[in-house]
């Protein structure tokens, strides 16, 4: 029987962000590159996010914001998933981000923590490279 | 009745998924999901306990129509009626898997936000990965693990399909098919295939021009059907939660009536499992000579029926000498 193992990517956007290019262009890229790209769409919770990610049984969590605020989303996030008991899934980030910015979310264990400008074929390896 | 979501870390096996199906823990749902949309290792198993526990006390209910139709935003109005009266509600969703790339963009869940932090409600998106017929191999199998697992209500949404995808009929309790005014002439209501799947017919953006009209050339078509079986056809604008009452009575009414065929119809789905099953192994092992045999074919040393005739024949002889090893 065919083995199919496809990598699965959950790309959320928590809180009060309009900014959806960065999220649509990373839906149809991943496609192209042979991914299942699944979107919950703007204005989510930490736990809809949470929620989302385990029920879809994905292999990275992508978190996109343009507010500035994506440690602050991270940092939520980990908690609600810890709170259903995940404490191994792989999230990275990107979007509108200071350096501080980065140092927090690396030390949270978010990874990629792309700024604008970020060539694709980064973001891919990165997502491939975290995702088995 | 909740969905209890527990503690357990790194990623269960075969078997912690199927004990924790049992002990109603999403997390042995959406593994054993994983498992069978990647033809991982003991899926078989699980799938036979799946089957073996599989309540057919769950309603399930299917919803399907061409790209575009509003299939998400109902089945989100649908899942809401549900909730209200407490029911646990299990969804599969499904999107197209791109043929170009193997890579699919799953997006019903936008439709479905609402229900994210509902442990009342589980929803999962599936590809279609290669399926003909509007369903994928896996939605078909994940059905079994979402019976087993016991919703009180299973709701499958079919990727958008066009004329023929009328798989989900044979699997699901109620179909309801959607169609959005502009669909087409009474020509197009006379054709062959979705439109003869429905249970009901959803009209659904009733707020643009043609509702009426179309309601009235897909009433007409149905007049020939004797009039206990003819699908209701109902108006909605589904994001405006417009219609949805009279929708979930019409399901109530049409599942009371169809009750009465549920043998026939049940041998009817165990007939379509189990030829679908067969199908997809057979598909599985006739791939790895699809490249020897387009070669030969381009070379003209042989036709596309004779190749097809080859690999027929290798897979049987493959067959007989697995039953020989077997019993020595």
């Amino acid at each position: 029987m065919p083995k199919e193992k496809k990598i699965r990517v959950l790309i959320a956007k928590v809180g009060c962000d309009i900014h959806e290019r960065g999220a649509l262009t990373l839906l149809t890229t991943f496609r192209d590159e042979g991914m299942e790209a699944i979107y919950t769409g703007r204005y989510q919770t930490p736990k809809g996010v949470a929620n989302a990610a385990v029920s879809e049984d994905v292999d990275v969590i992508a978190l996109s914001d343009h507010t500035g605020s994506l440690p602050i989303i991270a940092e939520a996030v980990l908690a609600e998933l810890k709170k259903l008991g995940v404490t191994d899934m792989p999230i990275i980030a990107g979007g509108l981000l200071t350096q501080e910015d980065v140092k927090v979310l690396e030390r949270m264990g978010v990874t990629g923590n792309y700024g604008p400008g970020t060539p694709m074929d980064v973001i891919l390896t990165h997502i491939r490279n975290v995702a088995c | 009745m909740e969905v209890f979501l527990h503690n357990l870390t790194g990623i269960p096996r075969v078997d912690e998924a199927i004990s924790l199906m049992k002990a109603r823990n999403i997390r042995g749902l959406t593994r054993a999901i994983s498992i069978v949309e990647n033809y991982e290792e003991g899926r078989d198993a699980l799938l036979n306990d799946a089957f073996q526990r599989a309540s057919e006390a769950c309603f399930t209910l299917g919803f399907t129509g061409a790209p575009g139709v509003g299939k998400s935003t109902l089945v989100n109005a649908v899942i809401r009626h549900y909730r209200r009266s407490g029911k646990t509600v299990g969804v599969m969703a499904v999107d197209p898997t791109s043929p170009f790339s193997g890579g699919a963009v799953l997006g019903d869940r936008i439709r479905m936000q609402e229900h994210n932090p509902d442990n009342g409600v589980y929803i999962r998106s599936l590809a279609s990965r290669k399926a003909l017929g509007g369903l994928s191999e896996a939605t078909k199998y994940a059905l079994y693990l979402y019976k087993a697992f016991g919703f009180d209500v299973i709701i499958v949404e079919t990727l958008g399909v066009g004329q023929d995808e009328i798989d989900v009929a044979r699997y699901v309790d109620v179909t309801t098919v959607l169609l959005v005014p502009g669909y087409g002439d009474t020509i197009q209501m006379a054709k062959a295939g979705i439109m003869e799947i429905a249970d009901l017919f959803v009209i659904n953006k009733s707020d643009r021009p043609g509702a009426d009209l179309l309601k009235k050339q897909v009433q007409n078509i149905l007049y020939m059907k004797a009039e206990k079986e003819r699908p209701p056809v109902l108006n909605t604008i589904a994001d405006q939660n417009e219609g949805i009452d009279d929708v979930m009575e019409a399901i109530a009414e049409v599942r009371q009536r169809k009750a009465l065929q549920g043998q026939e119809r049940h041998r009817k789905r165990i007939v379509e499992e189990i030829r679908s099953s067969v199908l997809t192994r057979l598909a599985g092992d006739a791939e790895p000579h699809l490249d020897e045999m387009a070669g030969k074919v381009l070379t003209l040393s042989m036709t596309p029926i004779e190749a097809a005739e080859l690999i027929i024949r290798r897979i049987q002889k493959g067959c007989l000498e697995d039953d020989e090893k077997n019993s020595i």
